[in-house]
């Protein structure tokens, strides 16, 4: 990086703390004073529903995975249609998946043939629920909010070594603040390192989705990220390192991306995602002030008493 | 008194006492600052920290030097908060260390970045300006009221009500918003520069925690308040306390 790059750096840096600065000297501490022009004029806020979800499909793309039976099995299907007809009560205008925005072009051409009756629904949660919901509810497309693109201009010029708290925590015996191990189900490990939980007893669609939305649950998952981040020593910061610019990183833009396709107050925007991203993308929403947040349990739940 | 189960943080948000550029705010040297910042310490100090941690960066020296020459009686306090509330505060009560947890370097410093960035990646007020997302920026307050006198107690006390906080915060989430398709500059400049300095702050607080007697006393500029007091509510390792138990505000005559 030259000179005159770092300088800019800093000065946008302290440009932000003036900002706060001129901010807080003048007084008065204007709460309401945070919304955008767009959202001045709305009486209501626009209304965001997460759904977290376990990878149907079996993606194997995490440290930890879930082991998820043949969700193409007549009675997951049974299970999977319940759940749909469930998550409409939500009434969602827009369903929101975890694909980034580049893939939109083919995910909603795949969308579009599922309309017209020639596309065979593929194992994952997308499939499954989000283009069966919005059939249901008669949307003309789907929207891709992750944000997972080809290139990653900052990351990919950022050392590894400075970003790997797992390495780290090896060489330096700092394995406590690593996740401990699932105690629940019957664990595998692939060739490749891959870890799978599988279930001992048969869980249900539902009851599974109850299970992956509990607060409990995702609380305990950011403190699992957040003990990740200490991992570390002196002038070494991995853990923070990977948290910071990987996961929140991630979720931010995710978050950014659904104000992107908020179009006014009435929007019902109802979110499909792996349940690991829950807690940060609905605490980014609730401390914005800008939407109304539903949680899916009043759904997920609403036919255990019939 | 029983025993802890957990460290205690408080976290003072404050303002920068001695200014930046354009900011009109008076000299603390004056007598009378000088009685207001004495009463806060006073106030601070029925918190009794075992600790105090300030928003100098960890690989910094030279403050320790300064503190403990301030000990000795022969050095003369700037006009800034680390020195003016967080070494008064220390003195009085006692300690030998001053404790620096802040980490601010420049993102190619800090993550060793070699080749050249572009800058217009996180250059989220260029991009405001230039694609009409300006309403998207943190704006600075009209001053169009008089400039009333505030006693330090009064400001420390609006500066951490939950409110202020929260509506602080929510201006830098505003700004994340800055940006239009792949283009994210405002999300990059709050991960890269806001979130990554914030949640190392926070790592720094839990290395530098002993036992579960400890009770810390972060002073740090009041928009750092939000999340790092997020890190720790959410970690759940850390009793959390704020600062307007101890803060009574100033009665004027």
């Amino acid at each position: 990086m030259t000179v005159l790059g770092k300088c800019k750096l800093y000065l946008m840096t302290s440009l932000a703390t003036m900002l706060f600065i001129v901010g807080t000297a003048t007084g008065e501490n204007q709460a309401t004073d945070v919304s955008t022009a767009d959202t001045k004029q709305m009486t209501k806020k626009p209304t965001i529903m997460i759904l977290g979800s376990t990878h149907l499909a079996n993606p194997g793309k995490d440290l930890h995975n879930a082991k998820m039976d043949d969700v193409l099995a007549p009675k997951r299907q049974r299970e999977i249609q319940q759940l749909v007809e469930q998550l409409k009560e939500f009434k969602p205008t827009k369903i929101a998946l975890e694909s980034d925005a580049r893939f939109d072009a083919k995910i909603n051409a795949n969308y579009q043939d599922y309309l017209k009756g020639t596309y065979e629904l593929k194992r994952d949660e997308s499939n499954q629920i989000g283009f069966r919901l919005a059939k249901l509810m008669g949307h003309s497309r789907m929207y891709g909010v992750d944000d997972m693109p080809e290139e990653r201009p900052i990351l990919g010029k950022i050392d590894r070594h400075l970003i790997d708290p797992l390495g780290f925590a090896e060489k330096y015996n700092q394995e406590h603040l690593l996740p401990p191990p699932s105690t629940e189900g019957k664990i595998t490990k692939d060739k490749d390192g891959t870890i799978w939980t599988e279930p001992e007893k048969y869980v249900s669609i539902i009851e599974m989705y109850i299970r992956d939305n509990e607060h409990e649950g995702r609380l305990a998952e950011q403190q699992a990220y957040l003990r990740i981040a200490r991992i570390g020593l002196g002038d070494q910061y991995p853990g923070a390192n990977w948290l910071a610019h990987e996961w929140y990183a991630r979720n931010l833009k995710i978050f950014v991306n659904l104000t992107r396709i908020t179009e006014s107050a009435n929007d019902r925007i109802l979110l499909i995602i792996g349940s690991g991203h829950v807690f940060l993308v609905q605490q980014f929403l609730e401390d914005s002030g800008d939407y109304i947040l539903e949680s899916p349990l009043k759904y997920l739940k609403a036919e255990e008493t019939n | 008194m029983k025993q802890p189960t957990k460290p205690t943080i408080m976290i003072l948000g404050s303002h920068h006492l001695a200014g930046w550029d354009g900011d009109d705010i008076d000299d603390m040297r004056l007598p009378k600052r000088q009685r207001e910042l004495q009463q806060l310490s006073n106030q601070l100090a029925q918190f009794q920290p075992t600790k105090i941690a300030v928003e100098v960066d960890h690989l910094d020296s030279k403050l320790q030097q300064e503190y403990n020459a301030y000990l000795k009686g022969n050095f003369q306090l700037d006009r800034h908060e680390v020195h003016q509330v967080g070494f008064r505060l220390a003195k009085q009560i006692g300690h030998s260390k001053i404790y620096c947890v802040d980490h601010f370097r420049s993102l190619a410093e800090d993550l060793m970045i070699q080749e050249d960035l572009d800058d217009d990646l996180m250059d989220y007020y260029k991009f405001a300006k230039t694609h009409e997302q300006e309403h998207l920026l943190r704006s600075a307050q009209d001053k169009d009221s008089e400039p009333t006198y505030e006693p330090i107690i009064d400001m420390y006390i609006r500066l951490n009500q939950p409110e202020w906080i929260h509506s602080d915060h929510q201006k830098y989430l505003l700004s994340a918003r800055i940006g239009l398709g792949n283009e994210y500059p405002g999300a990059n400049w709050m991960v890269y520069s806001w979130y990554a300095r914030n949640l190392k702050i926070y790592v720094n607080l839990t290395r530098i925690t002993e036992s579960a007697n400890e009770r810390i006393l972060l002073i740090i500029g009041a928009a750092h308040t939000f999340l790092i007091q997020q890190f720790f509510e959410d970690a759940g390792d850390y009793i959390i306390e704020s600062p307007l138990k101890y803060l009574k505000q100033t009665e004027m005559h």
